[in-house]
């Protein structure tokens, strides 16, 4: 039983959506053998597994582009709207099935890694730092997009179950 | 005049067949210029009554409801078309804060409603020097104290100019002052107002010319049923007093004030606080006068600046402090993450090594014990029941002391001794925090309250 | 959580309006990627200072200036890897290091990516928040998405304490809290992750119902309390705001011919 969506409930889903991809990319540093690493694709990839498209793109990118503008990055922040706008995008529309099976999982977390490695690589070689830096960043890129997804999908379960009305919040 | 007939309202639990009726058979009227007092006890349905009465729920908060709210014999089911008619002012006040500003708080409601904008001007500048918050312009909301942001919720509920307004526990974190000027404001009766509330309050004197009170259904209460409301036994815990002590002395902190206001910091000065294992007793404080903080030093989450905290006549250092007081916090959505109670438990359980036998007999033992049932989805239960599932995690870590943060708020006064003296039978020594000063009456005599972050014996 | 990247000042800058500034930044930003020899891009990088010297003044100016220096030392580490077919400038018995042509290239995108990060931060740190979603509102950015972005600007700040007060008190439900503490790694964050994303989740209702209540959507033409200042002084604004950049091209065509 959908209950058509008021405008209040999408516009509020949407801006606790952009706050919760800022949060995860700005707060949150996790340490590892190489430095940080940043969990943004885990949040953005729990949002594309339960909502829609469209929540989903947006908020990965306003709510990373928010984090590069307010944490002193902001020459960053039109790339990262673009990178994980598309990544929250293509990950939901692979995910927007009722069942989704293993290898839809393995097809999103493929296409997060390749979008995030590979946009960053293009657009900052292009416009910011050039080629041989954008490069050398693609390797670090994998391991965080890579790292976030799987445990994306991992919150994503332990927070269905914990909260099971999650399932009709999408839009 | 707002008609309420025959109202009867159940939440609908998500996919489950078991629905709570919270209250059937409510009916009331509310002249216009009339002000109305319903009493209830925590879990009662105040709350959910005050957003019925606003068109809030069963709109944004699923349930099944019959009967009808008219205001002048206009549903209520458009809150939006009704601004002019009624306003809220939520209990939980943080939750219903849409802007970064004080300012753009009050401001927005009036956006709105079209006004031009001298008479914004005229009517911001009115409400936020009544409820003081005229220094407070352009802080950020999410830096505000618990009374600041009761007072930002009135002047934005004022700012409409409704005929009628619903108060659900507004007076709460109020400190003396404004309860009274919120009082005389009332008495003027310039709009209607239904108010809330879980406890008489002195101000609460020849201010309403009705009083109901609400159990299961809606009674009008005289001075008699007013008085047997607000009676709470005499309680005595008969546990026995170990020698084991907390100690604390000489603790001094000053917490990083707020960045924009050029205030003082905030210092919290203890000279001597004692904590008996086995002994329940009680710190009162206004709202900001530095309960929590205390209570974060006392539990190892804050580092002091100096002073003494001894127990077993060692002086702990922070990181042992975490492993000896249990600081239950407010809300209990932030403990809880695993599907059912009874995996929550089951988790609690872990450290102890049990054979599955075991922690099974275990599990159900704790489920007994607070009430509970293993099946439930955690997140999904009722206020009271998180708190209790609260409650039961920490009874299971039995640590030798506890801090219990404004329990009484959550639960009934009879489940809240319940858990006490559940707690303290273990042999541990409760800290209680409340602002109720009958419920502290009523169950020790010991006791400590803080003014301005200077710790007083009773 | 301080959010605000709003430093307050009274510049010329600061008081050049908001809406010409963000359109200045864009086409400056586009007018750096033209064709242009090494000393018009470092002029450019000493104008982008001298602007950020008046307006922030040098502690801030310097503090951004830092955030910038990881990647450009990268950038200049790199430097080798950069058309390693030129002549060669720094070699090592016969093993070419830097190329003129690597060198210049480098160099460029040093200043560009100087350039662009400090007009950019400079539009942050001249300009209130608030003021900037006017803008975009003013800009014909949907009444709904401007609501959006107010909204989650004022859910960042105490959803970050929130998933601190979190972090602390799954930490102190454990049995020994002291030793949990010392080792971090994502299994001990998933029931921090979990409750956090479970408490934001269940907000959405009553946020929904806070707007609702506040009188949002309830007429299509809202008043506004703050505007942004138009006439005369706009005009002339936006009016620099293209021409600088306009002459800067015309400049450098001339240049070529």
């Amino acid at each position: 039983m959908a209950k058509e969506k008021s405008n209040t409930v999408k516009i509020a889903t949407l801006a606790i959506c952009i706050a919760v991809v800022c949060v995860f990319t700005m707060v949150i540093k996790i340490p590892t053998a190489r430095g940080y690493l940043n969990p943004c694709d885990v949040a953005i990839c729990f949002i594309a597994y339960t909502l829609g498209p469209v929540t989903a793109g947006l908020s990965a990118g306003l709510g990373t582009a928010l984090a590069d503008a307010i944490g002193g990055y902001p020459q960053w922040a039109a790339i990262s709207f673009i990178v994980h706008g598309l990544e929250g995008l293509l990950m939901a529309l692979i995910m927007s099935k009722e069942t989704i099976t293993f290898a839809r999982k393995l097809i999103a977390g493929l296409v997060c890694m390749v979008v995030v490695a590979g946009g960053y690589c293009l657009l900052a070689g292009f416009f910011l730092t050039g080629f041989p830096t954008a490069i050398a960043e693609i390797p670090g890129n994998l391991i965080q997009s890579g790292v976030g997804v799987v445990a994306g999908f991992i919150l994503s379960e332990a927070v269905r179950k914990a909260y099971p009305p999650v399932k009709t919040i999408s839009w | 005049m707002l008609k309420v007939d025959n109202l009867s309202f159940s939440y609908t639990v998500y996919e489950s067949t078991s629905n709570r009726v919270l209250f059937d058979n409510v009916s009331f009227e509310c002249r216009e210029n009339e002000n109305i007092l319903i009493l209830g006890r925590p879990e009662k349905g105040k709350s959910t009554l005050s957003m019925i009465l606003s068109g809030l729920t069963p709109k944004y908060n699923d349930g099944n409801l019959t009967g009808s709210v008219t205001y002048d014999s206009l549903s209520c089911e458009e809150a939006l078309e009704r601004m002019n008619i009624f306003s809220l002012v939520p209990q939980n006040a943080t939750d219903f804060i849409i802007t970064s500003t004080v300012e753009e708080e009050v401001v927005f409601p009036m956006q709105s409603l079209c006004l031009d904008r001298e008479e914004m001007k005229k009517r911001l500048d009115e409400a936020l020097s009544f409820w003081g918050l005229n220094r407070y312009r352009n802080i950020s909301t999410s830096e505000l104290s618990g009374g600041e942001k009761r007072r930002l919720m009135l002047a934005t509920s004022d700012v409409v100019y409704s005929k009628y307004n619903i108060l659900d526990e507004a007076f709460d974190d109020l400190d003396v002052s404004y309860r009274k000027k919120l009082s005389d404001r009332l008495k003027e009766r310039k709009r209607a107002t239904v108010v809330f509330a879980s406890h008489y309050l002195n101000c609460f004197d020849s201010v309403f010319d009705k009083v109901y009170i609400l159990d299961g259904t809606l009674a009008l209460a005289d001075n008699s049923s007013i008085e047997e409301f607000s009676k709470i036994e005499h309680v005595v815990f008969e546990n026995k007093l170990s020698s084991d002590e907390l100690i604390v002395k000489n603790l001094t902190f000053t917490h990083p004030h707020r960045s924009v206001l050029e205030e003082e910091p905030f210092k919290i000065k203890v000279d001597n606080f004692s904590l008996k294992r086995g002994e329940v007793i009680t710190l009162r404080g206004l709202n900001g006068s530095g309960k929590s903080t205390f209570s974060s030093i006392l539990c190892g989450l804050y580092e002091k600046d100096s002073g003494e905290i001894i127990y077993r006549s060692k002086s702990l250092k922070k990181k042992e402090l975490s492993r000896i007081v249990g600081y239950m916090f407010q809300n209990p959505d932030f403990q809880i993450f695993l599907p059912t109670a009874y995996d929550e438990l089951a988790f609690a359980l872990d450290y102890l090594k049990l054979s599955s036998k075991e922690k099974e007999r275990r599990v159900t033992e704790l489920l007994k014990l607070f009430r509970l049932n293993g099946d439930d989805v955690a997140s999904l239960m009722s206020y009271g029941e998180r708190k209790r599932l609260q409650c039961a995690i920490y009874y299971s870590l039995n640590r030798p002391f506890y801090i219990l943060d404004e329990l009484d708020s959550a639960l009934d006064y009879e489940e809240s001794i319940r858990l006490i003296k559940l707690l303290s039978a273990n042999g541990a020594g409760i800290l209680l925090i409340t602002h109720d000063e009958a419920f502290a009456d009523a169950i020790t005599n010991h006791g400590y309250y803080i003014e301005n972050g200077v710790m007083y014996a009773n | 959580m301080q959010i605000n990247t709003y430093i307050a000042g009274s510049s010329l800058y600061h008081r050049f309006d908001v809406r010409a500034k963000i359109i200045f930044t864009i086409l400056m930003c586009i007018v750096v990627f033209f064709d242009m020899p090494l000393y018009v891009h470092y002029a450019l990088t000493l104008l982008i200072t001298l602007l950020s010297l008046t307006t922030v003044k040098l502690k801030v100016t310097l503090h951004n200036i830092k955030l910038m220096l990881p990647v450009t030392i990268f950038m200049v580490l790199f430097m080798p890897l950069q058309e390693r077919g030129g002549s060669a400038l720094l070699s090592y018995k016969s093993f070419t290091i830097i190329t003129t042509e690597g060198l210049n290239i480098v160099l460029v995108l040093i200043s560009r990516f100087y350039f662009i990060s400090m007009i950019c931060t400079l539009l942050l740190e001249s300009s209130t928040s608030r003021d900037i979603l006017l803008a975009l509102k003013s800009f014909h950015l949907p009444d709904s998405f401007c609501m959006v972005l107010s909204l989650a600007l004022r859910f960042i700040p105490s959803f970050a304490s929130t998933f601190t007060r979190i972090k602390d008190s799954q930490r102190l439900r454990l049995p020994n809290p002291d030793e949990e503490g010392e080792k971090k790694s994502f299994t001990k964050l998933i029931p921090t992750f979990t409750s956090a994303l479970v408490v934001a989740l269940k907000s959405i209702n009553t946020t929904a119902a806070a707007l609702d209540l506040r009188g949002y959507g309830r007429s299509k033409n809202k008043a506004e309390f703050y505007t942004l200042e138009g006439g005369k002084k706009l005009f002339t604004h936006l009016a620099i705001s293209i021409i600088i950049p306009a002459i800067f091209l015309i400049t450098l065509e001339a240049l070529h011919g």
